[in-house]
């Protein structure tokens, strides 16, 4: 799970940090935490966790372990875990996470997929 | 044998007491060897060949930050094309202030480094290759009009004035993601510091910083030089990664890592 700063990510739990200057152009894909601040276009692949700044400009597909979105993407996002969308995040395309928070605010335009309901379909039939 | 390869600069008379002080000093201690007096002419690579053909014990730099690194490039090459048994190490005597690279290594200046080579602490060191040519900390370059390719994944450019390091061994606080994934010593990193216009921000200006760990990397740039350890340039573009050939330097007791 994230701490709640995104200090404490920064400086110590990072692998890979995008500052706010960089412009990131293709697929990019990392072992550990991930923290966006800047603009990509591409895909963007994680295993562990994943840390979008609310200024961050993202066009791309989006994949990591855990994630919290505060910034515009423009993309699918498909989190393993947990999915937390804090109120600055702006989402257009599907979400697909095992728990999801989506907090006031927040704009997410696209499908929302869970793995819960596939459950409560198959009882129903 | 010890070989003293002596700096251009130094062979001017200004340097003439230092360099007396230096002689005496390396005698006391036992460390005398063959002095050769660089110049102009002459080539560090090829006389660093040569001598350690001849059978030198210990290469010992004497003079700039830049000697060294051109000392340190010559003996990486060798062990790259095995004229070497890869065990000669390489001394430093730094005379000037500012060496960042003395300092790195924790040595002393002029008199009192010969003590330290007396005490030949000896450390292997992982270097960075950028095409033919190596570097122990670091290399840098603007970003302005940079543009890097990362492990044939992705490009970077950068919206802001600043500097792009290749990091191969940190030394600040700033660089600390670095030596947290460096400590098996195989990649290299990317660390990014740039900053706002300060007409954008007449307040502050704040730094941004980033960081990418990174196997192969591409850098172009049609203005600008990479700059090696501070100590020489080279044009663009090249390509970055960790070398396979290590080396053995001598270092004092506060080395920087």
């Amino acid at each position: 799970m994230f701490n709640q700063s995104a200090k404490d990510m920064t400086g110590k739990e990072a692998e890979t940090i995008i500052g706010p200057s960089v412009k990131v152009k293709g697929n990019f894909q990392g072992e550990g935490n991930i923290i966006i601040e800047g603009i990509v276009e591409g895909n963007v692949k994680t295993s562990k966790n994943l840390l979008i700044g609310n200024k961050a400009k993202i066009t791309a597909n989006v994949e990591a372990g855990e994630a919290k979105i505060g910034g515009e993407i423009i993309g699918n996002i498909k989190v393993n875990g947990y999915l937390e969308i804090i109120s600055s995040a702006k989402i257009l395309g599907d979400v697909e996470a095992t728990e999801i928070s989506i907090a006031k605010g927040a704009i997410l335009n696209g499908k929302c997929i869970m793995p819960g309901m596939k459950n409560i379909d198959k009882e129903k039939t | 044998m010890n070989i003293y390869l002596y700096d251009s600069i130094i062979t001017t008379k200004a340097y003439d007491k230092i360099m007396a002080r230096i002689e005496t000093r390396i005698t006391d201690l036992g460390l005398s060897g063959k002095i050769i007096r660089l110049n102009l002419m002459q080539s560090v690579e090829e006389t660093i060949e040569n001598e350690i053909k001849k059978g030198a014990s210990t290469i010992v730099a004497v003079g700039s930050n830049k000697l060294f690194c051109f000392a340190m490039n010559a003996m990486a090459k060798m062990v790259a094309l095995n004229l070497t048994n890869k065990k000669t190490p390489l001394g430093f005597i730094p005379i000037g202030r500012n060496n960042k690279l003395a300092d790195f290594l924790g040595l002393s200046y002029e008199t009192n480094a010969c003590d330290t080579l007396s005490a030949r602490r000896i450390e292997k060191f992982n270097l960075g290759q950028v095409n033919n040519y190596y570097f122990l900390r670091q290399a840098a370059i603007t970003t302005d009009q940079t543009r890097l390719e990362i492990d044939d994944n992705y490009t970077l450019e950068f919206l802001e004035k600043g500097e792009v390091m290749i990091i191969n061994l940190p030394t600040t606080e700033d660089q600390s993601n670095i030596k947290r994934l460096n400590a098996g010593g195989s990649n290299l990193g990317l660390f990014i510091k740039t900053q706002k216009s300060r007409y954008l921000t007449p307040l502050g200006r704040s730094i941004n910083k980033s960081f990418f760990p990174f196997k192969k990397l591409r850098v172009y740039n049609e203005r600008s030089e990479l700059s090696l350890d501070e100590a020489f340039k080279i044009p663009l573009p090249v390509e970055v990664g960790s070398a396979k050939e290590k080396i053995n330097l001598i270092i004092g007791k506060k080395l920087q890592l």
